[in-house]
């Protein structure tokens, strides 16, 4: 057995530090609140640990960064809130088109604009999936505890060299300011990105579950990297219908077919529920307190959905299978709730409970109080 | 023992997560299990500040929490934020410099000088030490070991002035 340690951490902090034991070994970034002791941490762990840390002058030149470093062998991070996930859309499109393994922290705070900068909220859930242009996809995850905030940094480090991809980690601001016991294990899984063999495509794979290898510059490959539409050997080729379309559907395929492996998630009681409660992040916790302090009264069964996208159905429709009703409870006006409605397909009533404004948690004795309404 | 609920409330400067994390760390490190949660305005200075911990002996199933069992406030701008979290049957601790609220007959009320005893008259000390002090002073309400806090007050920079702090708070 793995032995562990036990240490005392905030989200930020063991997010920093689930990235480091993954082997991340560069990170620049722009400061801003929730997500910044991440940064903090970085700036003093980083080089006394043999890596790379910049402040750059702001979240577009930080992504940008984060892709030169990737191309360059380094396994980069950066961590921003709203307002700088913004600002990093265009990045993260292009790490998408080029096959960029990278990881951006994203700590949910209330927006919209600069909103409410020390509050949480879970309103960029939908943003993490499809904040930007064109047909793509990347892989979001989304820790409950600080437990989940080490482990999940990791696989999701992990997934981004093992799928040649950008991720997204959704962590809120009050995960990120709890400090909660976490036991880390001593030896941690790293994943290094495969490299070409005998003139392997850097952009083409005959699997569409496996991604191409990834040159490392400085070794002699003739190589293109370009956001453009191009073909496995890297040309560009932006009027060409076929290849865009075999590059856009490869691109999509090699997330999409390897969704069963990516999903995590926690289902709790899901045989004999009454009412089923689906929640991520934060609200998670709440959402397991309630069905504690609901005892027997209620037969409440709870998913924890650690993955966000893309997602694996089959929970969702167990608990539909089952459930007389689920409960969608959110920091936002209802996002992860358009999922749980399409998935369930009828087969029981979804409703959602949201809470937003002032950073305020959903309270498991409001959660309860909600679970006893809905099961009528 | 049950999940103890403690929240202590001031303004940015005061030093409010600086003492919960200190007592938060004294306790993992002694194997308790604790969750602490911090929360803040924009400003940072000057607004209410609130550190939430929770302190079990069993795993702690969610760290967030509508109501309080011990509240101590260290200003009078966070006081109407700390009142509508607090206990029905719970333990309100306020600095004499806060107006002494209307509370139900079950809370029990303790009023000590925390800012006053701790700030020394420095100029410009929103009572930065007086956090440090309350914990003293719930040490000696038996709430968790004087030792536990001592222990984890005497490292650090400004470990005298914080010892000190516990000090007095254990002496009202």
């Amino acid at each position: 057995m793995n032995p562990k340690e036990r240490k005392f951490w905030s989200g930020n902090v063991a997010v920093a530090e689930g990235a480091l034991a993954a082997g991340i070994d560069f990170y620049a970034g722009y400061p801003i609140t929730p997500s910044s002791e991440i940064m903090e941490h970085m700036a003093r762990e980083l080089p006394r640990r043999g890596g790379i840390f910049l402040q750059a002058e702001d979240e577009i030149a930080a992504i940008f960064l984060l892709l030169g470093a990737s191309w360059a062998d380094a396994k980069p991070i950066t961590a921003t809130s709203g307002p700088g996930f913004s600002l990093m859309q265009e990045g993260l499109g292009i790490a998408v088109m080029t096959e960029t393994p990278l990881l951006v922290v994203d700590v949910m705070r209330a927006g919209p604009g600069t909103g409410q900068a020390s509050k949480a909220a879970q309103g960029d859930l939908l943003q993490a999936r499809w904040g930007r242009h064109g047909d793509q996809i990347l892989p979001v995850f989304a820790p409950a505890s600080v437990q989940d905030c080490f482990e999940l940094t990791v696989f999701a480090v992990n997934t981004a060299e093992r799928l040649r991809t950008p991720v997204v980690l959704l962590s809120d601001e009050l995960l990120a300011h709890t400090w909660e016991t976490v036991q880390v294990p001593t030896d941690v899984e790293r994943v290094e990105r495969r490299r070409p063999q005998d003139h392997e495509p850097a952009f083409g794979s005959p699997d569409p579950k496996i991604p191409p290898p990834m040159p490392r510059l400085g070794e002699g490959h003739a190589l293109l990297v370009t956001g453009s539409t191009h073909d496995p050997w890297g040309f560009r080729r932006t009027s060409d219908p076929k290849t865009h379309r075999e590059l856009v559907e490869r691109l999509w395929n090699k997330i999409w077919l390897n969704r069963e492996n990516l999903f995590r998630y926690e289902a709790v009681d899901v045989e004999g529920a009454e009412v089923g409660v689906v929640a991520y992040g934060s609200v998670a916790r709440s959402a397991l307190a309630a069905k504690k302090l609901l005892g027997g009264k209620v037969q409440v069964a709870v998913v924890v959905l650690k993955t966000l996208w893309p997602l694996a159905e089959e929970p969702i429709a167990a608990l539909a299978e089952r459930a007389k009703a689920i409960l969608v409870p959110e920091l936002s006006l209802g996002q992860l709730l358009w999922d749980v409605e399409r998935i369930a397909a009828g087969r029981c009533p979804v409703v959602g409970f949201s809470k937003i404004g002032g950073g305020l948690p959903i309270y498991p004795e409001e959660l309860a109080q909600k679970i006893l309404e809905v099961r009528g | 023992m049950a999940e103890l609920r403690l929240r202590l409330s001031g303004i940015g400067g005061q030093g409010i997560v600086f003492s919960g994390r200190l007592l938060a760390q004294a306790l993992a490190e002694e194997g308790r299990e604790v969750a602490l949660r911090y929360a803040y305005g924009a400003e940072v200075m000057g607004t209410p500040v609130h550190a939430e911990l929770a302190i079990s002996e069993e795993p702690i199933l969610c760290p967030y929490f509508s109501r309080a069992d011990v509240a101590v406030v260290l200003h009078a701008k966070a006081l109407a934020e700390a009142l509508s979290g607090l206990s029905s049957s719970g333990l309100l601790v306020l600095d004499s410099s806060v107006p002494k609220p209307r509370v139900a007959e079950s809370v029990r009320v303790e009023v000590r000088p925390f800012v006053a005893r701790s700030t020394k008259g420095r100029p410009g000390d929103p009572g930065r030490l007086a956090p440090v002090a309350a914990l003293g002073f719930l040490a000696k309400l038996g709430f968790f070991p004087f030792e536990s806090i001592l222990r984890a007050a005497s490292s650090g920079r400004s470990a005298q002035e914080n010892v000190e702090a516990l000090q007095i708070g254990f002496a009202f």
